[in-house]
């Protein structure tokens, strides 16, 4: 090849970038791709943790992500929400971002508990309200749970609801649900759940904080789902079907022409970078 | 150096050494407070600096502008969460959050999809070995993320997963190990008065 095809390789317009992205986003939009998707081993083991637990159990959610990031988190925090709902178990959830609360609210108003699946709001869950300071309440929520919050996510005494009187601190929960958009979000929790409680956590998180939880898969997190793909594989699993195969289309093909752009990138400087070693051979 | 002390003693103390534990407790009591007082004080100077902007200080009119937006949405979000009976889980907030919040969100992390696009298209180049190995391990980690990746390379499934579970945990462990040993050791070296470097950059 010459020289200027590579170099036209290195010059693509930001405009020609945009708007094949833009084309490979649309098209499961237009055309879902319905394609068979593996389960991964986290999902499983996400899936099979929440099963496994004895009836009556309690289930501390710690509720963060973004609302920005909420094409990862719906169909990961539905599917979790309608196969926590749909066990004997018991759950409360708290927020450690300010999104996080109300995305659960938002999903929970959507599946309505009560209808769906027979459960009782503040028997069988109760949502909590935004509670700053990241680690330190996640630390006091596990050593003294009823000194963080007295009132609901609604405003309401926590006091009049059967669930808040069952849970004191961290011995009163089977297993922890952590939700969250930060990378380190597991060396947060298994630092206040695992290291001193000794409890297990599964996470919810953005695809590509991935790579780092993956380090405390199985022992101390038994599971994980991460992005839309984790959200689609507990649906598949649990049986509720939800946004998620749309969702981690969109995402997913999205990523094709990143891929596509970072090979024809490489191939236009690895070529010109050869060209010109040759010219400059020759020149000699 | 005092609390960092006994919260270091609180973490190795047994039980029976209730009064230390009992002090450690109210003192991340006091930390949840002294955070939650910062996010005020947070929205307190942010809240001035750009009234100045507005007000006071001489700049152009863009840059006027931009605060003029930030101080009239921060206050009218502010005001409607207050003013709607249910506060945060009313109706009429939720309906702001989910059309308004959730919206404008989004469209910024789709705008740095396109960023994040562009820059891996003109910056992410194999100009070593090691940038090769970066390289290639984030193609297969997004192959294997993609329905496509498995339904077309089959392998690509097991090899991600091989190379998320063994190559990437062990250099993020080893990496994790050693920056936990490193803040121990600046952390004692500190409390002895041996490391300045930090008092030194306050200073500065």
């Amino acid at each position: 090849m010459s020289r200027s095809i590579y170099e036209k390789l290195r010059k693509i317009p930001d405009g020609y970038i945009g708007m094949i992205s833009i084309l490979f986003m649309l098209i499961p939009v237009l055309y879902p791709l319905g394609l068979p998707l593996p389960v991964s081993a986290p999902t499983k083991g996400f899936y099979q943790t929440i099963v496994n637990l004895p009836p009556g159990s309690i289930i501390c959610i710690d509720s963060g992500g973004g609302m920005a990031s909420w094409s990862e988190f719906e169909s990961s925090m539905l599917a979790m929400l309608k196969l926590l709902l749909s066990k004997p178990i018991k759950w409360f959830s708290w927020g450690t971002s300010s999104d996080g609360p109300v995305m659960t609210d938002i999903l929970l108003k959507r599946i309505d508990p009560a209808k769906t699946f027979g459960k009782v709001y503040g028997k069988d869950y109760l949502t909590l309200g935004y509670i700053g300071a990241d680690e330190m309440t996640i630390a006091a929520v596990a050593a003294n749970t009823h000194s963080v919050a007295s009132v609901d996510f609604f405003g309401k005494s926590l006091s009049q609801y059967p669930l808040w009187n069952e849970v004191n601190n961290a011995k009163d929960f089977a297993l922890i649900i952590s939700i969250s958009g930060s990378c380190t979000n597991m060396d947060v929790e298994s630092r206040q759940w695992n290291a001193i409680y000794g409890k297990k956590i599964l996470e919810i998180n953005m695809a590509c904080c991935s790579p780092m939880s993956i380090n405390y898969f199985p022992s101390i997190m038994p599971g994980g789902l991460w992005g839309a793909k984790g959200g689609t594989e507990l649906e598949v699993l649990s049986g509720f079907p939800g946004p998620g195969a749309r969702l981690t289309d969109a995402s997913n093909l999205g990523l094709i022409p990143f891929i596509v752009f970072l090979v024809l990138g490489n191939i236009g400087y690895i070529g010109t970078k050869y060209l010109m070693k040759e010219e400059e051979g020759a020149k000699k | 150096m005092g609390l960092t002390a006994l919260f270091l003693i609180e973490y190795f103390a047994a039980a029976e050494f209730k009064a230390i534990h009992d002090v450690k407790g109210e003192l991340t009591r006091w930390g949840t407070i002294v955070s939650g007082f910062m996010l005020v004080f947070g929205v307190v100077v942010l809240l001035r600096h750009h009234f100045l902007q507005i007000a006071v200080r001489k700049v152009n009119w863009k840059d006027k502008l931009y605060s003029g937006v930030f101080f009239i949405t921060f206050l009218g979000f502010l005001g409607m969460g207050f003013a709607t009976p249910a506060r945060v889980s009313g109706a009429d907030y939720q309906w702001i959050y989910q059309n308004m919040y959730r919206p404008t969100g989004t469209a910024i992390t789709a705008l740095c999809f396109f960023w994040c696009i562009y820059g891996g298209y003109r910056t992410f180049t194999v100009r070593s070995w090691e940038s090769a190995a970066i390289g290639l391990g984030a193609v297969i980690y997004m192959l294997r993320l993609l329905p496509v990746g498995p339904y077309f390379i089959p392998p690509i499934e097991p090899f991600g997963d091989w190379l998320l579970s063994t190559i990437n945990v062990g250099g993020t462990r080893g990496g994790t190990i050693a920056v936990g040993l490193g803040a121990l050791v600046l952390g004692l070296r500190t409390l002895i008065g041996k490391e300045t470097g930090m008092l030194e950059a306050v200073k500065e």
